[in-house]
Parts: C-alpha cells; structure tokens; sequence
C-alpha cells in the first residue's frame, strides 16, 4: 500500500527558513551607520541573558546601539512582517480570492481613522495613537463582518467583501475630513499612513506580543481548516465543518494580529499579499505549509526592507512601505514568469 | 438506507417541488433524472443536508438535523457537479481532506486516517497520482480523485451530481463502473443526478423522473424510459430501443419536419 503522507513542513524547509530569519535579524543588527561586528552583537545578546555578566570587550555605547535601538527594531520588524504576511495568508484562504490582503476588511482605513484623530488631538507623537489606531482597526472589520454576515443570503464571501469596501470608503472620507480640519497635523498623519518601524522602542514590541502570539497559535492550529476552506463553503459545509464559525474565528485572529501590528507600525502594504503568494509559488497552496512559512518569510522579508530603508539615502531614513513595494513588486514578477510555466 | 420524508424546495415563492419521498435501500443505486431546472440539484444537496429547504432525511433511522455535522459527513458523501480542485493542492491532500469529519477542528490526520486515504487511492487506481498537483489532472483522473475523496469519509450513502457529465465516452463508463464495483464492493446507497438517459438506465435499479414540482414515474429503467415519457417531460423526440438483453437505449431523433420548414424560412 502506498505509503501517504500530507503537506507538511519537512526539517530541512524549517532549518532553511530559519537561517534566512537568522540571516536577516543579523544584517539588520550589525549594518548601520555605526557598523558593529557579528562577535559584538553575540556577546551583547548573550549578556542579556538572565545569570551571565555583561561582557567588558564592548563599549557602553555599542551596546546601546545594539540593545536598546537595533534589536528592538529588528525583533518588531519580524513581527510585523510576520503577521502582516501570515494574516495575508489566511485571509486569502477564507474569502478564496487571490487579492485578500490583511487590509481587505477595513482595517487599513479604520486604523488610519483612529490613528488621525489621536494625532489631531494630542499632537504629534501622541502616546494615544498606537490604542486609537487599534482601536479603529478592530472596530471597522466588526462593523464590515457584521454588515457582511446580515446582508449575507446567497454568498456571505462576496458580501462581506462588499461591505468591507463600502465600509473602508466611509471611514476614509471620514479620515480625509478630518485630515483637512487639522492640516498642521498632516506630515504626522502621512508618515504613519506610509509605516514605519523607525519610533519602536521595548515597549511597541512588548506592546505587540501578546496580539501575535495569539493570532500565530489560532491560525497554525486552524491551518488545515483552511485547507478544507478551499473546496468552498459547500463542500466544507458537507465535510462536516461548521463554515461560518470557522470563519469567524479565522477573521478574528487574523484581524487581531493585524490591527495590534498596523498600531505600531502604520500601514506597510505588499507584505500581506505578495509573501504568501511568493511561498504558493515555492511550496504549493497547502496551508499547512504557508501559515508558518508566511511569518518566517514576512519577517525575514521587512527585516531586510527596513535596512535598506535605513541604509540608502543616508542620513535620511526611506519609509519602509517604498521600499516593501519597490523590491518586492519586480521580485515577485521574477518569479512569477520564470514559475509560470510549471505552475500553469 | 435512506428514507427521505416530504422535501419541498422554493425559490422566490416559486415552487420548485413539494412534498418528494423516497426510500433508498443499501447498495441500491437510484437515479434521479429529469430536464434542465426540474430541481435535480436541489434535490441532491437537500438530501445531502446542504439546504435549509422543509422536510426530513433518515440515515439508519437517524435524522440529519439532529445528528452534528461531522457525524453526518461520516455518513453522507457529496459530490457537487464540478467539485471545487484548487489548484496548487496535491492529490494526497485532496484526498486527506474526505477525512475531515473523524478529525476535531485543531486536529491533523492520524495513522488510520492515513491509511485510509491510501487505500482508496488503491482502490480508485489513482496512486501514481498521489503528488500530483489536482491542476494537472484530466477530467478522467480528477473524476476518479474526487471519488476517492469522498470514499475516504468512509460513508453509507454516496450523492453524487452529474458524475458523468464532463467526460468523454470512454471516462464516463469507467466512472460508472468504479461506481457500480464500489456499492457492490461496500454496500454503498447510491443516488445520482443524470442527464444520460441511456446510461442511467444501464447501472440504475431504479430511475425517479422528477419533473412539475415532483416525482413523476418511478420504476425500472424498463418501466420509466418510455418514448411518450421522454418526449412529454423531456420536449424531445426520441426513439427507445429494448435491446435483447434487457438494456434500454434511447436514441434521439432530428424532428426533421420542423427542420425543413426553418430551412424552408431561410
């Protein structure tokens, strides 16, 4: 009998996953206007660890440098490029459309709301907007999902794509408006619209964590969900599957991650749709395999976007959402004409 | 066995059919034919479980509204008329997924399950398939890697829509075959939709003609495929050729008088 075997992740695609992360968070520690070497960098990580003295080889300068500026940047990095990409994922998986990006909801354009009313009423660098951006993420793909699920009579995907867009154009009129009665606040509003990972700090990465934590552990554990998801409603239905609570669950997660990364980093674009479909292209269209090898592959991905916006027009920093699409868009055509042939 | 009570389907007011009963024994194979809009479909996936539509279906003298979804999978197999194949899956997952209904949510596929997805990609010929990406597949082994799919939900009662009905000729008896060993094979309830008269009466023990909001004949395919049937429900001309070993074969015919006449027109 023929011995079978699903989709899975083999050691060898983690290990090589891994080591690109572990490649990237490196670059991303030792390049920068003040170049530190790779034994720098392990001995101030390694100084960190609970129980070991700090070691007297590097100066108090380099290891803030590296400790209190680069690491954080780069750890946010990897978990903002991994949930953007991650939630990307799954978000085509459950509304089975191949140009599903974390945003599709009305998460953009409610964070984008929140964001700006935090700046226009408590200036710029307000401690209110990560909250007001969360905020206004979550309650905009609550409102879209619950215009979505009543409208719903014949396909409750297509209407709650419907509603996501009617719902994301009011809350961007709303953002416009706005924008324009407080326009001293616009350079702040425009250089969170674009994203950055540029003010983070210990504190937006632990502000995060918990956020990605529990939107990594439900979509890996619903990976294969998602997997019957792809047959369709119907046939998902006859599977035994209860659809729509699956879904909900599945939206939820994956706008959680969302909304508490777009708090901190503004809205970085590309990530959450060209990652997954650059792994679709590499590994095949198993979520099994792209749920986790989507936030390996985001974050090893915006690690390396935001050193090259930190290293190309020096001293001045690009925002990383340029650079997001600037690699990434001819990169992913590469790819997509050289794999067209295999993959019809 | 399957004992279906009362279904009734409406769309917009419109009635589509009221009040259809059927019992379907294990190991029988009923087809149920009828023209284009009839509610054929409709029909099926109600049975199936897929609908919201009024009436009652019993598996084993059990209702399908209060037994779990899952526990239903375990017993109904569905095959819609062009099942859904992403592309980019492999066949084995495909496959895998017929065991959804024995996983729990968080789950992934035990030794048995396996095993069992195996088997039936034995049993279906489908192995040199297994890796194979489902968009790559012709109509014929894709037909065969759907059964296999829905085989591995290990069910009593097997719908399927149009089974045939993007196949070549050769394809569309293999598959009925494959079929026909299965419910032998397994005891399998059968109940399929058809638009091949002749085919459909060629593997049925009984054909249901469901037409005008209901069951209209029902019969072997002897009693039911008559040319005044056909030509009634259907709107066609057919002739219907008993051959000598009991087959039935319906033919159908050019109307060649009002054929004339268009050309006549022109």
């Amino acid at each position: 009998m023929l011995d079978v075997q699903p989709s899975r992740l083999l050691p060898r695609w983690w290990f090589v996953a891994a080591l690109v992360l572990a490649a990237t968070v490196l670059g991303g520690l030792s390049i920068g206007p003040v170049p530190l070497t790779v034994s720098d960098i392990w001995a101030v990580l390694v100084g960190h660890l609970p129980g070991v003295t700090r070691s007297e080889t590097v100066s108090l300068a380099h290891e803030a440098i590296i400790w209190d500026i680069r690491f954080p940047r780069v750890m946010l990095g990897v978990l903002v490029g991994g949930t953007l990409a991650m939630a990307g994922a799954a978000y085509q998986g459950v509304f089975r459309n191949p140009l599903a990006d974390p945003y599709l909801l009305g998460v953009a354009a409610g964070a984008g709301l929140g964001a700006t009313l935090a700046i226009a009423v408590g200036g710029a660098g307000s401690a209110f907007l990560p909250v007001a951006a969360f905020v206004g993420a979550v309650a905009a793909a609550a409102i879209t999902y619950a215009i979505g699920a009543a409208s719903s009579r014949t396909s409750s995907v297509a209407s709650l794509i419907l509603s996501g867009v009617a719902v994301a154009a009011f809350l961007t009129a709303a953002q416009t408006y706005v924008q324009q009665r407080n326009s001293e606040t616009l350079r702040e509003v425009y250089s969170w619209i674009l994203g950055r990972l540029s003010t983070a700090g210990w504190s937006d990465v632990r502000s995060v964590v918990p956020y990605v934590f529990v939107a990594s552990v439900t979509l890996f554990a619903l990976r294969r969900m998602l997997d019957v998801l792809a047959l369709g409603d119907e046939e998902a239905t006859a599977l035994g599957m209860p659809v729509t609570r699956i879904r909900l669950i599945i939206v939820a997660a994956a706008t959680l991650g969302t909304a508490a990364v777009v708090a901190v980093s503004g809205l970085i674009g590309f990530v959450g749709i060209v990652i997954p479909h650059l792994l679709r292209l590499l590994f095949g269209s198993s979520y099994r395999l792209l749920i986790p090898l989507s936030f390996l592959g985001g974050g090893a991905f915006l690690v390396a976007a935001d050193l090259v916006a930190r290293i190309a027009i020096p001293p001045a920093e690009l925002p990383i959402g340029v650079i997001t699409a600037f690699l990434g868009a001819p990169f992913f055509a590469l790819i997509l004409r050289t794999r067209q042939g295999a993959v019809r | 066995m399957i004992v279906v009570r009362n279904l009734s389907a409406t769309y917009d007011e419109h009635v589509v059919y009221s009040d259809v009963s059927m019992t379907v024994m294990a190991g029988e194979w009923v087809v149920i034919i009828g023209p284009n809009g009839a509610g054929k479909s409709t029909l099926l996936r109600s049975i199936a479980g897929l609908t919201d539509m009024p009436g009652s279906v019993k598996v084993d003298g059990r209702s399908i509204d209060e037994i779990s979804g899952r526990e239903r999978a375990q017993k109904v197999a569905f095959v819609p008329q062009a099942p859904a194949l992403p592309s980019g899956m492999t066949v084995t997952d495909y496959v895998l997924l017929g065991r959804t209904p024995y996983l729990s949510l968080l789950g992934t596929e035990t030794k048995k399950d396996l095993r069992v997805a195996s088997h039936m990609l034995g049993l279906l010929a489908v192995e040199d398939l297994a890796k194979r990406d489902l968009a790559t597949l012709s109509g014929g082994e894709a037909q065969r890697v759907v059964l296999a799919r829905a085989l591995a939900q290990e069910p009593q009662v097997l719908l399927l829509d149009e089974p045939t009905s993007a196949l070549d000729l050769g394809r569309q008896q293999e598959t009925m075959q494959v079929i026909d060993d299965l419910r032998v094979d397994r005891q399998l309830t059968v109940i399929t939709t058809m638009h091949d008269l002749t085919l459909a009466g060629q593997f049925a023990d009984r054909l249901l003609l469901l037409n005008g909001g209901g069951i209209l004949a029902e019969g072997t395919p002897d009693e039911v495929l008559t040319s005044e049937t056909i030509s009634k429900h259907y709107g066609a001309n057919v002739r219907v050729i008993r051959d000598s070993d009991g087959g039935v074969i319906v033919v159908p015919i050019r109307a060649r008088q009002s054929g004339r006449n268009i050309g006549r027109a022109l």
